[in-house]
């Protein structure tokens, strides 16, 4: 699927390598990045059910969206999908592993950017790899390409301190795709910046996720968003988290913002939005 | 241009920090000068300002004060050094481990509560008259606001940045290097700015109760011989050494947790970003010396970026 994607031809290399063979070499690099996540359930200590018998898979490449109101486990979904925390049931498999601890080969985006405050933007950026053993020029080149990518050219030595909430959203962003993986689970992403800012971090978003294609699960309970960055939206109820409901977004790719002014994404937003307030019986009303 | 602007600022926060406080110590010299030329208070009690100014500036004239001045300071500091050094060798297994924190907390709260100061007799009859007795007395009052302060630090690094660290598969050495021991910094240093302050309380009431020399010891004699202004120079000389201890402790904290104090980070970006561009030029990169050429067409670049970071890193 991913084969049909926007196959920018590489700057003096081979003209018909896509970006999908550029980041997956080798015969067997579709294969890289499948999400499959059957039957889990979550319980809390306290017997709070966060999730309850979830199940659903996301191809190589695919973006899929989680929406929901808070307490419909969305959150919690992402970090089983991590490792972060033990499930009660069920099995989830990434790159067709078993899930049993944090791994390497996947990546997380917090709602809080979480800089070092004592490490400059460019410094942040290569965290991932200064962990996995050591930032040589390369490393840094990489990351400075990255902010430059992201917009922030001429804040790359700027500590956190000094730089916006949106600034600070996009270094978080950079640091992410420097872990360098398939899978990339992002958890609100923009939820702490401005309406104005969350938009345009979006459409970068989207231009990275075109650029990489890596499997990516959005939590977000902004629909729009969902939508506008999704192959497929999942809907989940709250109390216990369940999925109410999988739309499949019919859009192409590459994707403009301005998709979200047409009628067939009007309606798709609507059905959604739909669903969720049938569902939404457990919203206490916050 | 930059620099004279800085100067500038800095001139008047110096204006700021140093205006008002001199203002209300001329206040309070005239009522102290008041206080005694109306005989409200005795002079045997007080002894006029110029008394003690006097007096100052005969003991600093003089070789004999040295030697005393030398003795506290010297206690003061390696007192501090063991007692602080102590605290964070302590606060970092504790801070780690929740075994070793349950361990040490009942004798660490003990300590807290145990006015240190009765330990210093003891201390005496043990290590004798000499440095080493006061040196014991300052490291032992010293060490609870570092080790508590460090523990503090590390116990509460952010949650979401712990997280953050652990999705990334960060050992638990390069948790502790590279994410609590620095966000513990700032803890830290306000714990070592108050153990530097009692350290020296620590070695003064060491020479209170017995000392072959030290300001605390000076200022025994001074009061015994009712020479009042001598021993209000001697506490004037303390006072100095208190300072002076207290701005060296700020001036490393400015170094070391320098991200919380603006001037220092905009600097320090301004270095990195010189020493990045001058990396940057020196391995004949693109984007030459100044790191930062707008020419370049932001497409190229984009496609660029996208080759590099996708580049799939193999386990």
């Amino acid at each position: 699927m991913h084969d049909h994607g926007p196959a920018p031809a590489e700057p003096g290399g081979g003209a018909a390598a896509t970006v999908t063979d550029s980041r997956r070499p080798g015969p067997a690099s579709a294969e890289h990045g499948p999400i499959i996540v059957s039957g889990v359930t979550k319980e809390f200590e306290g017997g709070v059910v966060a999730l309850d018998d979830v199940s659903f898979a996301a191809a190589p490449g695919e973006f899929v969206s989680i929406v929901g109101p808070s307490g419909c486990g969305k959150s919690t979904m992402l970090r089983l999908i991590a490792g972060l925390i033990p499930r009660s049931a069920g099995t989830i498999a990434v790159n067709g592993r078993e899930v049993t601890k944090p791994r390497q080969d996947v990546a997380l985006m917090f709602q809080r950017p979480t800089l070092l405050p004592w490490k400059t933007a460019l410094q942040n950026a290569a965290l991932p790899r200064e962990l996995q053993g050591g930032v040589d020029r390369a490393t840094e080149r990489e990351a400075y390409d990255l902010l430059n990518l992201l917009g922030l050219e001429g804040f790359e030595h700027t500590y956190p301190r000094h730089l916006s909430g949106g600034m600070q959203q996009r270094v978080a962003l950079a640091r992410l795709l420097m872990v360098g993986v398939d899978v990339l689970l992002l958890d609100e992403p923009f939820a702490a910046v401005d309406q104005i800012t969350r938009e345009r971090l979006n459409v970068e978003l989207l231009d990275v996720y075109e650029r990489t294609r890596a499997t990516a699960v959005l939590v977000t309970h902004n629909i729009t968003e969902a939508v506008l960055l999704a192959d497929r939206v999942i809907v989940m109820t709250p109390r216990p988290g369940r999925i109410a409901e999988t739309l499949r977004v019919p859009f192409g790719r590459p994707r403009a913002p301005e998709l979200a002014k047409e009628r067939e994404f009007q309606e798709l937003i609507f059905s959604a939005r739909e669903r969720l307030e049938h569902g939404d019986h457990g919203e206490d009303g916050r | 241009m930059r620099g004279s602007r800085a100067l500038r600022a800095t001139g008047r926060g110096l204006r700021f920090a140093v205006l008002p406080p001199l203002i209300l110590l001329v206040f309070l010299i005239a009522l102290w000068e008041l206080a005694v030329t109306q005989e409200w208070v005795s002079e045997v009690t007080l002894p006029q300002p110029e008394d003690v100014v006097t007096s100052f500036a005969d003991l600093v004239t003089s070789d004999i004060i040295w030697n005393d001045v030398w003795a506290t300071f010297y206690e003061t500091v390696v007192g501090f050094l063991v007692g602080a050094g102590l605290g964070i060798a302590l606060a970092i297994p504790s801070g780690l481990s929740n075994t070793m924190r349950q361990m040490l907390r009942p004798y660490a709260i003990s300590l807290q509560v145990t006015p240190r100061i009765a330990i210093a007799p003891i201390v005496i009859a043990w290590f004798g008259f000499g440095y080493t007795s006061k040196i014991v007395i300052a490291a032992i009052i010293a060490f609870f606001p570092v080790y508590v302060n460090t523990l503090t630090g590390m116990i509460t690094v952010d949650e979401d940045e712990r997280e953050m660290f652990r999705s990334l598969g960060a050992s638990r050495a390069q948790t502790f290097t590279h994410l609590m021991l620095p966000s513990s910094l700032p803890v830290m240093f306000a714990g070592l700015k108050t153990a530097i302050g009692l350290a020296l309380i620590g070695a003064v009431v060491g020479e209170f109760i017995s000392a072959q020399a030290g300001l605390g010891l000076l200022i025994q004699q001074f009061s015994y011989q009712l020479a009042v202004a001598d021993a209000f120079a001697v506490l004037l000389i303390l006072t100095l050494m208190g300072l002076l201890l207290y701005g060296l402790m700020e001036f490393l904290e400015r170094i070391t947790v320098f991200w919380l104090h603006d001037s220092r980070l905009v600097a320090k970006s301004r270095r990195r970003a010189a020493r990045y561009g001058d990396r940057l030029a020196a391995t004949g990169g693109p984007r030459g010396a100044g790191g930062k050429q707008r020419g370049e067409p932001p497409a190229l670049e984009g496609r660029e970026g996208t080759r590099v970071y996708s580049a799939r890193r193999e386990e």
